[in-house]
């Protein structure tokens, strides 16, 4: 009570020095500046890039606080620690209070309590100011989109809570050095100083050890932790910091003196080496990465489903073959499911659960736990248990544009061979070091299968530059010298082998393979089909590899064979070189499927949605040709032939021939909302089901055009694009000349 | 108990800035309880340095100092519960009002406000009560600290050269308020000063320190008899001075004519100034004027002179 009491005394005359001391001024300035900016650009610019996300409140807030978190909060713990030990040193306060009767441990702490509060406040003024600022935006422009979301506190609260933690080291050491300093300017000055140079070195790894980088670090996991813990490495650091210094600050207020604080008598010194070790291991400590064991009791799978309901089951698929590892039934919600199977290796999966489809990063031994979310359009998909990190950076994985890489691009001529290899090879490895510092918010470090991969991936675009890039700018600007790179280059292309089984999944690195074998063979783009494939099964060794190449050549060569004789044939004389039984079945499918599509088959039947709500099919076009167009609001090259498309209907549209646009959205308003303004000839059609349509029609990308006759029979499921002048030409041949059928 | 009659005790305090030469060197004070003691020094004598140390503004391993007969050390900060300071400078918050920081004193001390206005009519300030202070004079900065000390109402007041920046007027007004607390509430006073006259004036005990070294300690009787056992000079005006001179020499043969009319004569003490008025008047001299030269101050001069 007696601790209390004296606290609470001690506190109470800090607040009285408060007042006229301008520390409103300052709160009310640093606070206002960016959220007004901020809101201003917002306003003037229009930019509602700045709000994208899943709800615009939190969008806006965590920008702002992006602007504020990493220099200005700094600046402004700085800034109010040393003016309010100032006002002591100033005025001499210091010998006053200390000439009370209450001890000098409750009045350091209530000075720091006070900063600590004040910086709160500052905090939280941010925050009301930028939901303000929000809430302007949301009456003068985005009205619907924020209407539409709640503010979500408790995300938003527990950031600020957390930034607020992130400070206390950063006072915590300016308090120090202003107690121990007796003017303004020095500490000041230092305290600029160490945020500014922190903010330099914030690049280097050692930066996360210091207390002026934790409000960045917590600004960068604005979301918090991805295991539901509440504070987050950098802000322990923080209290660690806080702790330390404040021990170490105390020792000196106490004193007033480093010597008698610290070294006299001696027997001290040993007690607060010791003291010291402790503080700073346990930093160290909070901020190595952790390293997640794998299980050795098998591979599991199990999670649940919120904001919705959901009754099917829970596929793991391998994404190359298709092949169901693990089926396992929801009940109430949860699932959990064991995988018995031969040994997975390292490497991306298919996770399938109705709306849900999404990869997960696993291998054998792993415990996979599943936060899926239904919220309707809003739908996502949480990775954790022994392959947090890896599934974190997946999901993650948005970079910021390597200008070095970017400028090498743009202007290869300018590198000399040697100088092209040393550029190259500084960037490479920055990617690597970058690689390794993708840990998670809570510090979990992805495990070294997943580095190793991720590093091979992220070396592909290189290798292509040093190997295809290069050479072909050369040959073309010194036609007559032959291009040597120095050995240093090797390590780099090397790095990445052609025959890498564990990358097989990855469609990169498939298509960097098929590159350069083609490159090796001397094969160009045009003689495609069989040359290559020959060359795959003559120097490839059996494997993943091989099998996954063949299955790509070959279901590529499906849709691009015309003539069905050679095609069955094709088919029939390379498939034999796939060991894998499921790949082999499913390019028999391909091939039935593709056959099945032969001009004069029957059309699959399709049911879908007009504007009006009502249900329209194929058979109802039984007496007339049907054009279709298949496409999306979200696809950037359907909307570029739209207009084409618009146009042809407005000529060609009569009672012989119907033009049809079916939307596979998944958004029906999406689809309402994009198509008031296209032509009227046009029949506006939605898709239920689309991926089964698609499934049905094989169409694996779009935009599609199909032209089916009268009676639902095939004349092409794959058009020219309305853009090209076939395009026309199929239609007057087939539904317009005079021998038409 | 034997201790108890000090109010403030040091046993050989000693204190260097960075191990050079010892700025307070073996202090042994005794400030009697109840007494207002004048802790005398010239400037850079070691007085203010004396008082930090007094209130443990300075570090100090040695257990040496006691209040009350309790040990500094080991009973800081509970020991200001009766203790009022002003060193130096008055710490005040310039950016508050009078009344706003005595409310600090208050709020440290968890004792009522109520004393405040009080306390500030005692020191004269009850008009600017609620005036920044960065507004006041020196003087009213001055008051203010004492203010502060007086506030909790303390049985040990330490004032650091309190009459620094005052006027005339207020100086001897606060010479009233020290001699009016001293005798009605019988607070223990402990001063420090570099000004002999004003010591005389307000103390009843006296300790000269000088570069660190106390030089003397004891009532202001004892320094009176101290400082006299050299005698006092006494400068006598005498109208045709000439005319008695030899007369004079031949009673004190010490005597010196400085002029005309001023004759100056060496004497064992003060007392000695009455008989030897006594004596003139019987030899029918003249005396229009007497002058002692202040045998205190020569002296004091004289033992802080290197």
């Amino acid at each position: 009570m007696q601790v209390l009491q004296y606290s609470l005394r001690a506190f109470a005359a800090e607040r009285i020095k408060l007042k006229n001391s301008g520390i409103i001024w300052i709160i009310g300035l640093m606070s206002a500046f960016i959220p007004i900016i901020f809101t201003l650009v917002v306003a003037f610019s229009g930019d509602d890039m700045l709000l994208n996300g899943a709800n615009p409140w939190e969008g806006f807030v965590f920008n702002t606080f992006s602007g504020f978190a990493s220099f200005f909060y700094p600046v402004f713990l700085v800034l109010v620690t040393t003016k309010l030990c100032q006002t002591e040193h100033r005025n001499q306060g210091w010998k006053l209070i200390e000439t009370q009767p209450i001890h000098r441990f409750y009045l350091f702490i209530a000075k720091f309590k006070t900063i600590a509060l004040i910086a709160l406040i500052c905090l939280l003024t941010v925050f009301v100011l930028s939901l303000a600022g929000a809430s302007i935006i949301s009456i003068t422009t985005n009205e619907k989109v924020f209407a539409n979301q709640a503010i979500p506190w408790g995300t938003l609260l527990s950031f600020i809570l957390r930034l607020w933690i992130a400070g206390w080291g950063i006072i915590a050491i300016q308090y120090l050095l202003s107690i121990w300093i007796p003017n303004f300017a020095v500490p000041f000055i230092i305290g600029l100083v160490l945020t500014i140079a922190a903010s330099i070195m914030s690049g280097f790894d050692v930066a996360r050890w210091l207390p002026y980088m934790a409000p960045a670090l917590t600004n960068n996991t604005q979301k918090g932790s991805a295991t539901n813990s509440f504070l987050l490495h950098q802000e322990w650091v923080s209290i660690a910091w806080m702790l330390l210094l404040l021990w170490l600050g105390y020792q000196y207020y106490n004193k007033k003196s480093w010597r008698y604080s610290l070294i006299a008598p001696y027997g001290k010194l040993l007690t607060n080496l010791c003291i010291l070790a402790v503080f700073t291991s346990s930093i160290y400590w909070i901020e190595r990465p952790i390293q997640l064991e794998r299980y050795a009791n098998g591979t599991v799978v199990a999670g649940k489903f919120t904001d919705g309901n959901y009754n099917g089951n829970v596929l793991i698929t391998n994404l190359i073959t298709g092949d169901t590892l693990l089926n396992i039934p929801v009940i109430n919600n949860s699932f959990s499911g064991k995988y018995k199977g031969e040994p997975l290796p390292a490497g991306d999966y298919g996770f399938f659960a109705g709306k849900i489809r999404s990869a997960v990063f696993m291998s054998s031994n792993d415990s996979i736990y599943v936060s899926a979310s239904l919220k309707k359009n809003f739908e996502e998909v949480k990775f954790q248990g022994t392959r947090i990190a890896e599934n974190y950076n997946r999901g993650n994985n948005r970079e910021a544009t390597n200008y070095r890489l970017y400028f090498l691009k743009q202007q290869l001529y300018e590198y000399t061979p040697e100088k092209f290899a040393k550029e190259l090879l500084t960037i490479w490895k920055e990617t690597m070091s970058d690689v390794e510092k993708k840990n998670t918010p809570d510090n979990i470090k992805p495990s070294a299968d997943y580095l190793t991969i991720s590093k091979k991936l992220k070396s592909l675009e290189l290798i292509d530059l040093a190997l295809v890039d290069y050479p072909k700018m050369y040959a073309t600007y010194y036609p007559k010298q032959t291009l040597k790179f120095p050995a240093s280059l090797d390590t780099l292309i090397n790095f990445v082998s052609l025959n890498d089984g564990t990358l097989a999944s990855y469609e990169a690195y498939r298509n960097f393979v098929v590159n350069h074998l083609r490159k090796k063979a001397g094969i160009n783009s045009t003689s495609f089909d069989s040359t290559l494939t020959n060359y795959v099964i003559q120097h490839l060794p059996q494997g993943a590899l091989k099998n996954t190449l063949l299955f790509d050549v070959i279901k590529q060569s499906i849709s691009r064979i015309n003539d069905s004789t050679y095609r069955n044939q094709f088919v029939q004389q390379y498939t034999r070189y796939i060991t894998e039984p499921s790949l082999v079945k499913l390019l028999a499918q391909r091939l039935a499927l593709e056959n099945s599509f032969a001009r004069g088959k029957q059309a699959p039947a399709f049911k879908a949605e007009t504007l009006a709500g009502t249900t329209i099919q194929l058979s109802d076009y039984a007496n007339k040709f049907v054009v279709i167009d298949v496409w999306a609001t979200w696809c950037g090259p359907c909307k570029q032939e739209s207009p084409f498309f618009d146009r042809l209907a407005e000529n060609y549209a009569s009672d012989k021939l119907a033009f049809v646009s079916i939307s596979v959205d998944e958004n029906k308003d999406m689809w309402k909302m994009d198509v008031g303004d296209k032509s009227k000839q046009i029949t506006q059609l939605w898709m239920p089901n689309a991926s089964e349509f698609m499934q049905r029609y094989g169409i694996e990308g779009i935009p599609r055009f199909m032209l089916i006759a009268p009676n639902g029979k095939i004349v092409s499921l794959n058009m020219p694009r309305p853009s090209q002048m076939q395009f026309e030409q199929v239609l007057q041949q087939e539904v317009f000349a005079p021998y038409g059928k | 108990m034997e201790l108890n009659q000090f109010a403030i005790q040091t046993k050989g305090l000693h204190y260097a800035f960075r191990q050079k030469t010892p700025v307070v060197n073996q202090l042994s004070l005794q400030v009697p309880t109840g007494s207002i003691y004048g802790f005398l020094g010239p400037n850079g004598a070691g007085k203010t340095t004396t008082m930090r140390l007094l209130t443990g503004m300075l570090p100090n391993p040695t257990d040496n100092i006691y209040l009350f007969g309790k040990s500094l050390q080991q009973h800081i900060p509970q020991v200001f519960e009766s203790v009022g300071t002003l060193i130096e400078m008055p710490s005040l918050y310039l950016h508050l009002s009078a009344t706003d920081n005595l409310r600090i004193i208050c709020k440290l001390r968890g004792i009522t406000e109520a004393n405040i206005g009080k306390t500030l009519s005692i020191v004269g300030l009850s008009q600017v009560a609620k005036r920044k202070v960065k507004e006041f004079s020196l003087g009213m900065k001055q008051r203010l600290g004492i203010a502060m000390a007086l506030l909790p109402e303390p049985k040990l007041l330490m004032l650091d050269e309190p009459v620094n920046g005052l006027d005339p007027a207020g100086i001897i007004e606060m010479r009233k308020l020290l001699l009016q607390l001293n005798q009605e509430q019988g607070l223990t006073i402990f001063i420090s000063s570099h000004l002999l006259n004003e010591v005389e004036k307000t103390c009843n005990h006296v300790g000269i320190i000088h570069k660190g070294i106390l030089q003397f300690q004891g009532s202001l009787n004892d320094l009176y008899q101290n400082s006299q056992q050299q005698g006092v000079e006494v400068v006598f005006k005498i109208p045709e001075l000439t005319n008695y001179f030899a007369q004079i020499e031949s009673q004190y043969p010490k005597a010196q004519q400085l002029n005309a009319t001023l004759l100056q004569l060496q004497l064992p003490s003060e007392l000695a100034i009455a008989s030897t008025n006594e004596w003139m008047a019987q030899q029918h001299i003249p005396v229009t004027g007497i002058q002692s030269k202040q045998g205190l101050e020569e002296w004091f001069m004289n033992i802080t002179k290197n």
